[in-house]
């Protein structure tokens, strides 16, 4: 049993305009320990799903179908007081705008202090102690000062770093972290990158790592999800999503990225903008910005199968799937690119634990 | 905000006038105005207006606007009965508009020197003497704002009369100067006189056996325990009787006093030399005797062994004092329009001199009594109110209440009418500014009895038993006043035609239920020698 | 910087705003026609010689500026004199009036938030059902009800008809069970209006804060609903009503007019009422003058209210 099951979570949004499905049947799961990243545009729903996780979803938006199990139960039936006690606790949320995400009226220790009290981790004194032992930990200088700091005092990076002291002060199993390196500089967000790989390890949490930047998730996941237009399009081991892209939406992010992309036959970055959420594009949702496109693109949808042997994927194994007619052999001429992989390129191993077999360059189909 | 807004043209306290008869014969026959000018007997309203409009040279609809002030309901209501009347003509194109208090007196007391085009809708109240209501109204020296002239009508002959009757002493030869003084108003119509007023108070039964009502304003609760009046109120002994003040007590002091509300919560305690009782017939008070002796000479005799509420003894000192006081005081005029000085002959005899012969001496003379420790300055009665009368001043709690305890040193020994000492031992007068909340008081049993009751109230009341009413005809007139320095309101034909108009009927009965008297001439029938209610159609 | 010397600092401010409301008051009271001694003789004919006397009495003969800086020098030693209509101390005559003011407004004050916080609070969390739609038509009703209408309603039915409570204040002293059994009417009539106001801000300012996301963010970190909405939400929704709510007590000192004369209430409302009817300016100086003060004072504790509240507020001044 993985530590995370998502299955066939469907949310709808009712908008003034009409209906929107956030997330459109995902499924996924999440083994203990392990750092899982969920990729997309924005607006492919990847929030929403983050939010799910913790039926953090509010109106107008509504979970209509699918079962979130956190250690085998299901958490969108769990009763409140259990609810609440798994948020936090056992799984905790790091929000993208980590100012926003703190009460400005509050000042940091008492944030952190009362998420310990909330779930009766620590108290008093000690929570205290441990609050300022963690704001270290996150790599705060001054931490002792900076406990009686209120947010608007903070910088951004001191800020997504408190907020991950938050989002661990009861040790959680999963944590969930929405952008964490959105609006940071690149130093800093190098830095965050790399202390949040040394909490989990040490820690021995498991992160879902919620990104538009796939840069950050070769750095540092087991593996990928990518969502577009709700759904999952491809699910993948890191180094094979990077060096054998099985969807041409996965081939489009990896081009728009300069240090990984193939340095010749270099797709143009994605043409075009995300669907559109209320009358999403018949067929393949991704078929209207798709350079591969054919006539069955626009009239089926493709189901999500394993790339090697075409059959329906299955959330709980750990392969390659990916939601292309390409790959149940409906496509007439095939996905027409390649990746290329530059052995000395420093960028495409640094600092990344899965990705290691670097120079296995080669050219898919 | 109160309802009662309206002009108080006070008269001296305990205002004297002889011979008048029981009140309550209201009702004038027919219309009286307009009627003896031949050249204008026969037209009807609309044509003498147009005739004036002619005369002018003003067009049809003349465009302007009738104004009441928004605390006053009814007011507001018989305002736009007439600006009814006046646009079902055709000649007049008139809006109506409320104003609070404040911005309509200013308004009034300004229209004429700023040229208003507006019609007011106002009410005074006078005294027992016919020049009070005449003078403040019609003379020319009480322009506004130096007085009520609020159009500044300015006519000599009326000038004239008003002076004569001021200073004639005779009751009849002032009785005919009145008459005609009417009869001219009546021709040229400065401002139309619209209806007379009645005093009513409303009690519970059960409480109070039998309230006789004073006509004017300010002296309602006299009728507690008057030797002079020969009226007081049945009780038990030692009890409270719990009335209402509609306002707080501005001053309490006679030379300062300026407000109706005051002059209610003191009347027990002051006593003057002369009073005027029920009817309207002078009583001897402080004086037990008095005579003129020549037209500025008047000779009194005064009661024995009478004690101030502060343990002095009533002499002639005192009267004299009283008087002089008034000097350079706010109330200067109450004396110092007819008082030259006192000659004191004895502790117990005086004469008064006058500095000329003065129409309403008795009525005038009759001013509060203070003590000499008053006049000379040690005591004062803003604070501390103190008088001859047969109830002293006790406490007051700023804008709650206000209360009398009987005064056992009082000087009357009982006759066959009034008993030696009040049954009714302590007055307290509560202060309800809300006519509403005073009609809740009552029913709810917080008041005895309530003076100043909405008209429609009153005859609602009227109904229950458990409930009395007194009604008593006043001395209140409601009036309109016209921008008679104004084109076409300088003509009199359309005042005239106006007046004529004017729903009285309807005003009487539907807007005052019933309460008061249809009128046309200034003199309330109140002061039923000087009031007219025919005029001669051939003079 | 402290919360105090930030209190010290904002009532320094306060001076030329009492100055500059007390000075206009005092233009005003002399640009209305009809000067104190019109009144005092009763728009009656009187000898020029004592009309000039009375003026003089009263420095009324001064030009407007001395007879202000007169009374301004009266006034810093707490001099207020004798009021030249009723022959009292002004001083005297407002204290006497004051603590009746300050109880009801102090009564209704506490009730109208008593009222309306938790109930706009309600309303907000339970925005769309029923108790949202019952909150929004009671405050609606509430604002749109008369004071007057309301209070002579209440007391007919209480006071008449059922005779629970009396119509006129009992002789008694303010603070005895009888008269706050006796205030109960006029507080809720004043109370309901301002009570709808802060059910309707509080349910406003709720909404809005409740879509924050530090709202998400606290619920994620698995606090009790209770704490989310009461800690977090409530203090943060909390500015705005302090600012109606603040404004609000110098609005009873002079507000409560209507209901201080249904319900026969010796208050500051009424006095300053009669006295501008009375053309007595130096009542309606030294009213004017503590409402002034009231404001001033009530501005100041909105002020470190939110400094309090929010630190960003202290931080950034």
């Amino acid at each position: 049993m993985a530590l995370l099951e998502v299955e066939n979570l469907t949310v709808q949004f009712y908008t003034e305009d009409g209906v929107v499905r956030a997330v459109d049947g995902l499924s996924y799961e999440i083994e203990a320990g392990e750092t899982f990243a969920i990729v997309g545009e924005s607006g492919a729903g990847k929030s929403v799903a983050s939010l799910s996780l913790l039926d953090l979803v509010g109106r107008p938006g509504e979970i209509v179908d699918g079962e979130v199990r956190f250690r085998g139960r299901n958490v969108l039936e769990l009763p409140r007081e259990e609810l609440r006690r798994l948020r936090g606790n056992d799984v905790a949320i790091v929000f993208q705008d980590s100012q926003a995400a703190l009460d400005p009226v509050y000042t940091v220790g008492e944030q952190i202090v009362e998420t310990m009290r909330a779930h009766e981790v620590a108290s008093g004194r000690e929570a205290r102690e441990r609050a300022i032992a963690l704001l270290e930990r996150v790599g705060i200088a001054d931490a002792q000062s900076r406990y009686s700091d209120y947010p608007h005092e903070l910088s951004g990076g001191i800020a997504q770093r408190v907020l991950v002291a938050v989002g661990l002060s009861c040790e959680p199993d999963l944590l969930i972290l929405d952008e964490p390196t959105t609006g940071l500089d690149v130093t800093i967000q190098a830095q965050l990158l790399e202390l949040l790989e040394e909490l989990a390890s040490s820690f021995e949490t498991a992160i879902q790592l919620v990104t538009h930047d796939l840069g950050v998730v070769a750095e540092c996941c087991d593996r990928v999800l990518v969502m577009y237009g709700g759904r999952a399009v491809e699910r993948a081991p890191v180094e094979e999503l990077f060096y054998d892209p099985a969807h041409p939406y996965t081939a489009g992010l990896l081009a728009s990225i300069p240090r990984i992309g193939a340095d010749r036959e270099r797709l143009p970055s994605l043409p075009g903008g995300p669907p559109n959420p209320i009358q999403p594009p018949t067929g393949c949702r991704f078929h209207p910005r798709c350079p591969y496109a054919e006539e069955v693109c626009a009239t089926s949808e493709p189901d999500l199968v394993e790339t090697e042997t075409g059959t329906a994927a299955d959330a709980t194994r750990q392969d390659h799937v990916a939601a292309c007619h390409e790959h149940t052999g409906d496509l007439e001429d095939g996905l027409g690119y390649a990746v290329r992989v530059v052995d000395d390129s420093p960028d495409a191993t640094r600092g990344t634990s899965p990705g290691g077999s670097s120079g296995r360059g080669h050219d898919d189909r | 905000m109160g309802c009662r807004k309206g002009f108080d043209e006070r008269v001296g306290r305990r205002t004297i006038l002889r011979g008048l008869g029981a009140v309550g014969t209201i009702g004038l026959s027919g219309c009286i105005t307009a009627e003896r000018d031949d050249r204008i007997s026969e037209s009807g309203p609309t044509e003498l207006i147009q005739r004036g409009f002619e005369a002018t040279g003003v067009d049809a609809p003349f465009e302007t606007t009738i104004y009441a002030n928004a605390e006053n309901g009814e007011r507001s209501r018989w305002a736009q009965l007439v600006q009814h009347e006046l646009n079902e003509t055709g000649l007049f194109d008139v809006d109506f508009e409320q104003l609070e208090w404040g911005s309509y007196e200013q308004l009034c007391l300004n229209m004429a020197d700023n040229a208003e085009n507006a019609l007011v809708t106002l009410d005074i109240s006078g005294g027992w003497d016919p020049h009070t209501y005449v003078n403040s109204l019609f003379h020319s020296d009480r322009r506004s704002p130096n007085g009520f002239n609020f159009n500044h009508y300015t006519d000599d002959r009326t000038d004239e009369l008003i002076d004569s009757g001021l200073a004639e002493s005779d009751p009849e030869r002032r009785a005919d100067i009145y008459r005609e003084l009417q009869e001219r108003l009546a021709r040229q119509v400065p401002i139309s006189i619209v209806r007379s007023g009645e005093e009513t108070a409303i009690y519970r039964c059960d409480a109070i056996d039998d309230w006789r009502q004073y006509p004017l304003p300010g002296s309602e609760y006299d009728a507690v325990y008057t030797p002079y009046g020969r009226e007081f109120l049945e009780s038990e002994d030692g009890a409270e009787l719990v009335v209402d003040l509609p306002a707080t007590v501005s001053n309490p002091d006679p030379v300062r006093m300026n407000d109706t509300t005051s002059n209610m919560a003191t009347t027990p305690i002051y006593e003057g030399l002369l009073a005027v009782d029920f009817e309207g017939a002078v009583r001897p008070s402080l004086a037990t005797d008095w005579e003129q002796l020549d037209p500025t000479t008047y000779r009194f005799e005064l009661r024995g062994d009478v004690a101030f509420h502060n343990g002095e003894t009533l002499t002639a000192d005192h009267v004299r004092a009283t008087f002089e006081r008034y000097a350079g005081t706010p109330r200067e005029t109450d004396v110092y329009d007819w008082y030259e000085d006192t000659v004191v002959i004895d502790e117990t005899e005086l004469e008064i001199h006058l500095e000329r012969e003065y129409g309403p001496f008795e009525v005038s003379v009759g001013v509060p009594i203070v003590p000499l420790a008053a006049s000379e300055g040690a005591l004062d009665l803003s604070e501390e109110p103190t008088g001859t009368g047969p109830y002293r001043f006790d406490e007051y709690a700023d804008g709650e209440y206000w209360r009398l305890r009987r005064f056992d040193g009082h000087w009357f020994d009982g006759d066959e009418s009034v008993p030696e000492r009040p049954p009714v031992e302590t007055i307290t007068m509560r202060i309800v500014p809300d006519p509403a909340s005073r009609r809740a008081a009552i029913e709810a049993g917080e008041l005895d009895l309530a003076t100043q009751i909405s008209a429609a109230d009153v005859t609602d009341l009227e109904t229950q038993s458990a409930y009395c009413v007194e009604r008593s005809a006043a001395g209140a007139i409601d009036f309109l006043v016209y921008p008679a320095y104004l084109e076409p309101f300088t003509n009199a034909d359309v005042r005239r035609g106006i007046d004529r108009l004017i729903p009285r009927e309807t005003i009487v009965e539907d807007v005052y239920a019933g309460v008061g008297a249809v009128a046309y001439t200034p003199i309330p029938p109140l002061l039923e020698e000087f009031a007219v209610d025919s005029l001669d159609p051939d003079r | 910087m402290s919360i105090i010397r930030y209190t010290l600092r904002r009532a320094l401010t306060a001076v030329p705003v009492l100055l500059g409301a007390t000075a206009i008051t005092f233009s005003f009271v002399y640009l209305t026609p009809g000067d104190p001694v019109d009144v005092l003789v009763g728009f009656d004919h009187v000898d020029p010689e004592t009309r000039a006397a009375l003026r003089a009495e009263y420095n009324l003969d001064r030009p407007l500026w001395q007879q202000y800086l007169l009374w301004l020098g009266d006034v810093v030693t707490f001099e207020f004199g004798e009021s030249p209509i009723t022959g009292r101390d002004v001083g005297e005559t407002v204290a006497s009036r004051l603590p009746h003011t300050v109880a009801l407004g102090v009564a209704s004050w506490t009730l109208s938030l008593a009222i309306g916080v938790p109930l706009g609070i309600l309303a907000a969390i339970k925005q769309g059902q029923p108790a949202d739609e019952a909150s929004r038509i009671a405050a609606l009703v509430g604002i749109a009800t008369p004071n007057f209408w309301l209070g002579l309603v209440l007391l007919f039915v209480f006071a008449v008809h059922l005779g629970w409570v009396r119509v006129t204040p009992p002789d008694a002293p303010l603070v005895s069970l009888e008269m706050a059994w006796f205030v109960i009417l006029p507080t809720v009539t004043l109370a309901t209006a301002l009570a709808a106001i802060v059910t309707r801000l509080m349910r406003s300012s709720m909404r809005r804060e409740l879509d924050r996301e530090y709202v998400r963010a606290a619920r994620a970190r698995g606090l009790r609903e209770r704490t989310v909405i009461l800690k977090h939400v409530l203090r943060n929704a909390s500015t705005a009503v302090v600012t109606v709510a603040g404004l609000q007590i110098a609005f009873l000192v002079d507000g409560a007019v209507v209901v201080e004369h249904v319900f026969s209430w010796p208050g500051m409302g009424q006095l300053l009422v009669e006295s501008i009817g009375r053309r007595d300016v130096s009542v309606v100086q030294a009213s004017v003058l503590l409402i002034a003060v009231a404001t001033v004072a009530a501005n100041l504790l909105v002020d470190v209210a939110y400094a309090i509240i929010d630190p960003r507020i202290r931080h950034d001044r």
